[in-house]
């Protein structure tokens, strides 16, 4: 069944955020940043684009920054584009892959002041291929992509193309941000695959990371499958 | 800039981004369904513009851009406020 009745929706954001919100307190989050600057950035003095696969929705919640979130335009996107606004991020309504590319353009005027998040495999998939979309952003902004990789000690996977993840609760996750990617400002179709598949590889690869740490933490192993890092903190609740 | 300046310098970059030669644009051209032009397409399209033609295109302005047309005017009226602003 479809809200469509305005209030119902703001009334059913709110629980949503409230929910999301109590249920992610209790995972624990370990960040591991691979890259030399700390993540995520002071946005005042540098930005990014932060890269998650959309099966990772749920984990940016755990991100404290300030950032724009590209929600799609379709019948349930009012919903979502609440809760996240109550979740703390700032959103822009559209679409990589429908409409004039005005949500690309907003989401570019933005990228002076905040960091962008992108889930690259998204909308509608094919799951963790990523589509052109935020390579063009990263050229045109000048913003590197951070590719960020999550992985879950225990989760349920939804039947959904993406197998959207939800941990359980009381359950630990592992975030590996990778080495930051820039991208030239004028490239041509040719570059434009080459770091489509460099990003797409670097996203795959800190996601293997990241799920092998949190089978890891599930065998009781914190050693030979950690990756050599430059720095790693547990995240507050 | 008249529409017909406006409209060979949409040719020009609309050949730089999508790569293919393009002689002629008719004002009832669908962007999307007749030129092929997808949202990434249209983005780098209006990034551009605005930098070739100095001038501050909104998310909004795009809202009702359908056909060539359509984004001529917006051109058009863009290049006007921006011609008064400096005059």
């Amino acid at each position: 069944m479809k809200l469509r009745n305005p209030r119902l929706i703001s009334i059913a954001a709110v629980l949503a955020a409230g929910l999301i919100r109590l249920w992610m307190s209790t995972v624990r989050t370990r960040l591991v940043n691979l890259d030399a600057h700390p993540h995520p950035a002071d946005a005042d003095r540098e930005r990014f684009i932060y890269a998650f696969w959309h099966d990772s929705l749920l984990a940016p919640v755990k991100f404290k920054a300030r950032v724009r979130v590209l929600i799609s335009k379709h019948a349930d996107g009012e919903l979502i584009a609440q809760a996240c606004r109550y979740l703390g991020f700032g959103v822009v309504r559209g679409s990589t892959t429908r409409g004039g590319g005005g949500a690309l353009v907003e989401l570019w005027d933005c990228s002076t002041q905040v960091h962008l998040v992108f889930t690259p495999d998204g909308p509608r998939g094919p799951r963790r291929k990523v589509q052109p979309g935020i390579i063009i952003m990263a050229s045109r902004s000048g913003l590197p992509i951070v590719p960020v990789g999550i992985g879950f000690r225990r989760a349920w996977y939804a039947r959904s193309w993406d197998r959207l993840a939800v941990p359980q609760p009381f359950s630990s996750s592992v975030g590996v941000l990778g080495p930051a990617i820039s991208v030239p400002p004028e490239i041509d179709r040719e570059q434009l695959e080459h770091y489509r598949k460099l990003v797409e590889e670097r996203m795959l690869n800190v996601t293997v990371q990241a799920e092998g740490l949190a089978n890891s933490i599930a065998q009781g192993n914190q050693g030979p499958h950690r990756p050599a890092r430059r720095s790693a903190r547990d995240l507050p609740a | 800039m008249d529409r017909q300046e406006l409209r060979r310098v949409l040719i020009e970059l609309l050949e730089e981004t999508t790569g293919e030669p393009r002689v002629e644009l008719a004002e009832q051209d669908d962007l999307q369904e007749g030129l092929g032009l997808d949202s990434v397409d249209m983005f780098s399209l209006i990034v551009e513009i605005q930098s070739k033609l100095k001038v501050k295109i909104a998310s909004e302005d795009l809202a009702a851009v359908v056909t060539v047309g359509d984004l001529l005017d917006v051109l058009q009226s863009k290049v006007e406020a921006s011609t008064t602003a400096a005059a």
